[in-house]
């Protein structure tokens, strides 16, 4: 059985110092829904220190200002999912948000911990990721703004350092003209990790030319990152059947040329499917 | 009926809405300890030494033992007693308990085990049943040849002779999977040692407490009469707490009894399902020939069944399987041989169904291939082979003593799926999500038959107060056994049930009635209430009659009165007439014994009448399937299912529902990842059982055929509402895509490409999704 120290500090300040002191030590515990998975398995042994962020209220927010929006790490999935300004401004992040777990697992998840758990198959992620965000890091007396690409490095691995903390998540609101998808495969209707999921986003002209495009899956590449392959097909296209296509296989491209894994044969054919039904929904025609 | 035949609300419900009831792990004594086993870290491997002195020398380590300090047996087993409590010379396989320590706390006896040591040998392990069987395997059992646990044969007419008159012949070869119980409580047990006397008793998660009971006495090397055990409340068993519970209550008992003190034991989410039976994986090999109209002439079946590493009930659930195995169909030719192989994988067992969702899966899959290749209705190909009234099985039974309602129940499920129009609708589509409609059906003997003595009682005891007490001894697993039996006893005695309390099962009140198993307790419980009931109503007439001086037949019984039926003015409660009985000395307690009907059994040639009587059931599927993903979902199952008399109808609608989540588990989802012995998926995140949102709309439909036999003519619910699911589900899936899966669950990967990918995941040693 695994012992520790449970720290609550009452300030974001105090979270810092603690992490100053402990480092690597320490375990920063906001929803505990990862975290206290892994404490119970005896791989986490080196963790002593807990440090419950879950009452840092100035780290719970989600903020409109401009045209961007900023969302503190411990806004949970549940309050992603309602946000009108998100489903507004954000709308495939509120979807993937609503598509996490359940209940119970929305109403304590936090975006912060899916970040920085950076599981391959983390449902807000790929949004974020196309919505071009960046990750605000801090610790005692410094801070610093990284894109979500970079922060993320590999499978349950991010540039976090071991006294700092993630305290902000920002991108730019989407622009009125642009369409959305958000796609997600999975073994059952709830409760289940996905086994991929792909957000798209896609701008385009009065002529219905896409002049932006963003396709990022998830559960796909060892870290999130865009598809550009994918994105140039549909670039200054008004995309037809054929064309959607071969964005879904640009993107199962990249997936093979990472490497082969058990599940390709399968992943190959799917990520076509759901790559296609995504930039379909972005469009705003029917995928079904 | 007053109380019989109507929605009785559950008499546990109360308890267990409140969180009041108590189950195994909520139990707590003065001074207890808690106890941890040391499991093997291979699936097959000689243990050479093992050390507990830094174990024992940890402080709060109250005693640790090993398997050279048992008492009596170190192993025990319903059938063949080979199943080890703690491994002496040979672990078996990966759940196999090798020492255990109990201490003052959960986390000290865990620091006890890290402190064990043990020195093994590791051996070739045989995971492969087809493999198994070979010449130069590695041997589980010194003495079962070919590791065989169970080996079944049936012949019935001239199977080559069937074949030479067939227009057709199919042969398809199918395989189902290891299946997890997953019941929402792991296993907990207490042991106490008694405390005056020689003996110990244990309380705990127990299916069976007379099974735990037999164990326990070989293990311990006691007397029956001086083990007691008391059932806990259940949180869920479907066959899954029988051997895995007597193992652990026998080393809470060995606990118990070395440091005399109470010991704990509940086994974590991931111990119990690496420790605990499943259900066994089936490779079938079916042959079948039949005319060009369709008529069934003959059918050849082999199949191999993974024991696992202790033959458990293997030799029973096979058996189950070669008398049903062709199905509710005629066919005047077969020969079947079903083997039960040992292997290191994890044992397998007791699992609702028992024998019969895999055979099932298969016929019913067989069937449906063949209506294709003849170019005929799968629903005709049925109509035309399925048993009716005088047909005679395939072990050679005339049914002739009960109502054989399986076109009844075939009839009733078309019409109300409108299985024909939606089939035709379905024939010809395009889009990327397509549905499909699909049915099975079966027939299921009911209660053991002739695994052997089949014989169960209870005791109804009424109060010089009115109340009345019912003890039995098959126990509550969750289905409703309690509310049935009190039912039955209110009905008999024209009581309300609110007067009647159920006690927990508990070895020294009641007489060994056998295990809570093969959907026996309304039946045969049902029945040794009834005449328990029925014997106290006899004394209390006596002292009715006297009161009211009338005749017997001039009586009517209910609402807790009786009157005279021509004048119903004259009447006295029913409290009256426990007084009346009361003051004349007469006992109002008594012991209700059922035996059941002769059944007979011919092991060579596999011919006998091998169940008293069947129940029939059929489910229609409706699926919609994503054909870019393999993505399936049930639209609806419309059950029915022929009970006999439903006691209470909604705790029958309650098993179909179950039974239907559980079967549809079985047909998309579940699936146990075993790799060479070693059991990969530990838990809920990796093993998935279907949510609320998986489940789809069910109908459930009840025909009632009263029985012979059967308390108000009831008969069996419990397990043919999983058996057809899967098959129903598969059938509709089949439609839907224009291609046939035969290898359960029909998950992503076999939908979509037609095959499993798991075995490279483990393979290739790569993790994740
Ligand atoms: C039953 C179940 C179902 C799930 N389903 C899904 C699903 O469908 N999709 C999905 O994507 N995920 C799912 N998850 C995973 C999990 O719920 C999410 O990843 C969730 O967002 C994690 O957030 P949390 O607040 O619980 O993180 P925690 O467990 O508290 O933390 C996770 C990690 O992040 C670190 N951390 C958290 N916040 C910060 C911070 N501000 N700064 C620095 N480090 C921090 C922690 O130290 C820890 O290492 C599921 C989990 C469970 C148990």
């Amino acid at each position: 059985m695994l012992e520790f120290n449970l720290y609550r500090p009452g300030t974001l300040q105090e979270a810092l110092k603690l992490l100053a002191e402990f480092k690597s030590s320490a375990r920063v515990l906001a929803g505990g829904t990862d975290l206290l998975i892994s404490l119970g398995s005896r791989e986490r042994e080196d963790v002593k220190n807990i440090i419950d962020i879950t009452s840092l209220r100035e780290l719970d927010f989600i903020r409109e200002e401009d045209s961007r929006l900023r969302l503190g790490p411990l806004t949970v999935h549940a309050q992603i999912a309602d946000s009108p300004h998100i489903r507004q401004g954000a709308g495939l992040l509120a979807a993937a948000a609503a598509a996490i777990g359940s209940p119970q697992i929305r109403n304590r998840g936090t975006i912060g911990g899916n970040i920085v758990n950076a599981a391959v198959c983390a449902d807000t992620v790929p949004p974020l990721l196309a919505l071009g965000a960046t990750v605000k890091l801090e610790r005692l007396g410094e801070s610093r703004w990284l894109p979500l690409e970079e922060f993320i490095t590999g499978p349950n691995r991010t540039g976090l350092e071991a006294d700092e903390m993630l305290t902000e998540i920002a991108f730019a609101k989407l622009p009125a003209t642009a369409g959305w998808g958000f796609m997600r495969l999975a073994r059952r209707e709830a409760m289940a990790i996905a086994r991929m999921n792909v957000a798209v986003i896609l701008d385009r002209d009065s002529r219905g030319r896409v002049v932006s495009a963003c396709i990022a899956p998830g559960a796909v590449l060892a870290s999130p990152a865009r598809i550009p392959a994918a994105e140039n097909i549909l670039l200054g296209q008004c995309p037809d059947e054929e064309r959607i296509h071969q964005a879904g296989q640009a993107v199962a491209a990249a997936m093979t040329a990472a490497g082969r894994r058990w599940s390709t044969p399968y992943k190959e054919p799917a990520i076509i499917a759901l790559t296609e039904r995504a930039i379909k929904q972005a469009l705003e025609v029917e995928w079904r | 009926m007053d109380t019989v035949n109507k929605p009785a609300r559950r008499v546990d419900a109360l308890g267990k809405v409140l969180g009041e009831s108590r189950y195994g792990a909520d139990l707590s004594f003065e001074g207890m300890l808690y106890g941890k086993v040391l499991r093997a870290p291979y699936p097959h491997a000689r243990i050479l030494s093992i050390d507990t002195a830094r174990a024992l020398a940890l402080p709060g380590v109250e005693a640790v033992l090993t398997a050279a300090d048992i008492p009596g047996f170190h192993t025990f087993g319903t059938v063949i007693p080979n199943q080890q409590v703690l491994a002496k010379e040979v672990a078996r396989y990966q759940g196999d308990g090798v020492a255990m320590a109990a201490a003052a706390t959960p986390a000290l006896a865990q620091q006890a085990l890290d402190l064990i040591r043990v020195q093994y040998q590791e051996l070739a392990g045989v995971f492969d049943p087809a493999r198994a069987m070979e010449e130069g395997a590695p041997l589980l059992h010194a003495d079962c040849p070919g590791n065989i646990a169970a080996h079944h044969v049936l012949e019935k007419g001239e199977v080559e002779k069937g074949f030479a008159c067939s227009d057709i012949i199919l042969e398809r070869e199918y395989e189902t999977q290891l299946v997890e119980h997953a019941y929402i409580e792991p296993e907990a047990a207490v042991a106490v040692p008694q405390t005056g006397n020689r003996g110990v008793t244990v309380y705990g998660s127990i299916q069976n407490p007379f099974s735990c009971r037999k164990a326990l006495s070989r293990i311990l090397g006691l007397k029956l009469n001086e083990i007691r055990v008391i059932q806990s409340f259940m949180g869920g068993s479907f066959g899954g707490k029988d051997e895995v519970m007597s193992a652990l209550c026998a080393r809470a008992a060995l606990l118990a009894l070395k440091t005399g003190k109470p010991v704990k034991m509940v086994n974590t989410r991931e111990e119990s399902i690496r420790e605990g039976y499943k259900r066994h994986p089936y490779k079938l090999k079916y042959k079948v020939g039949a005319t060009r109209e369709g008529k069934l002439m003959a059918m050849e079946i082999k199949i191999i069944a993974d024991a696992g590493a202790y033959a458990s009930q293997t030799p029973f659930v096979t058996w189950r399987s070669v008398v049903q195995a062709t199905g509710p169909y005629e066919v005047p030719h077969v020969r079947t041989n079903i083997y039960g192989v040992y292997t290191n994988n994890c044992y397998t067992g007791a699992f609702r169904g028992f024998g019969s969702p895999q055979i099932i899966f298969a016929q019913e899959s067989l069937l449906d291939e063949l209506a294709e290749e003849l170019g005929i209705e799968p629903l005709e190909l049925r109509r035309l082979n399925g048993f009716r009234q005088g047909s005679v099985t395939a072990t050679g039974q005339k049914l002739d003593n009960h109502q054989v309602s399986l076109l009844e129940v075939v009839d009733k499920a078309v019409e109300k799926s409108a299985y024909l129009t939606k089939r035709r609708q379905y024939a010809a589509q395009r889009g990327r999500f397509r549905k499909g409609i699909g049915l099975a059906c079966s027939f299921r003997g009911c209660s053991l038959g002739a695994e052997g003595v089949d014989a169960t009682g209870a005791m109804v005891s009424v109060q010089y107060d009115g109340s009345v007490y019912v003890y039995s001894g098959l126990a509550e697993n969750g289905q409703g056994l309690q509310t049935i039996f009190s039912q039955i006893a209110a009905e008999e005695l024209g009581i309300s049930l609110e007067r009647v309390r159920f006690m927990e099962t508990d070895t020294a009140l009641i007489p060994d009635g056998g295990p809570t198993v093969a959907s026996r307790s309304t039946l045969m419980g049902g029945n040794a209430v009834r005449l328990a009931a029925a014997k106290v109503r006899e004394t209390l007439l006596g002292a009715v009659l006297e009161k009211l001086r009338a005749a017997a037949e001039e009586l009517a019984w209910g609402g807790d009165k009786i009157w005279v039926k021509a004048d119903p003015r004259r009447s006295i409660s029913f409290e009256e007439a426990v007084n009346a009985a009361c003051a004349k000395g007469e006992l109002l307690t008594q012991l209700g014994w059922y035996k059941a009907p002769k059944v007979t059994w011919d092991d060579r040639h596999g011919q006998g009448d091998a169940y008293f009587t069947y129940v029939y059931g059929c489910q229609v599927a409706e699926v919609e399937v994503d054909m870019e993903t393999g993505y399936t979902r049930v639209l609806k199952i419309t059950a029915v299912h022929d009970v006999g008399r439903a006691i209470n109808p909604e705790t029958v609608r309650g098993q179909i529902y179950g039974g239907v989540a559980q079967g549809l588990g079985y047909a998309l989802l579940e699936e146990v990842q075993q790799y060479e012995g070693e059991i990969k998926s530990l838990n809920f995140d990796e093993y998935l059982i279907p949510g609320i949102c998986d489940m789809p709309e069910i109908e459930a439909i009840i025909v009632e055929n009263p029985d012979g036999y059967g308390p108000y003519g009831a008969k069996t619910i419990g397990e043919p509402t999983l058996e057809v699911t899967a098959p129903a589900i598969a059938s509709a899936v089949a439609q839907a895509t224009g291609r046939r899966v035969r290898q359960l669950p029909l998950d992503l990967e076999r939908v979509l490409l037609g095959r499993s990918l798991q075995k490279d995941r483990y393979k290739r040693r790569e993790g994740g999704c």
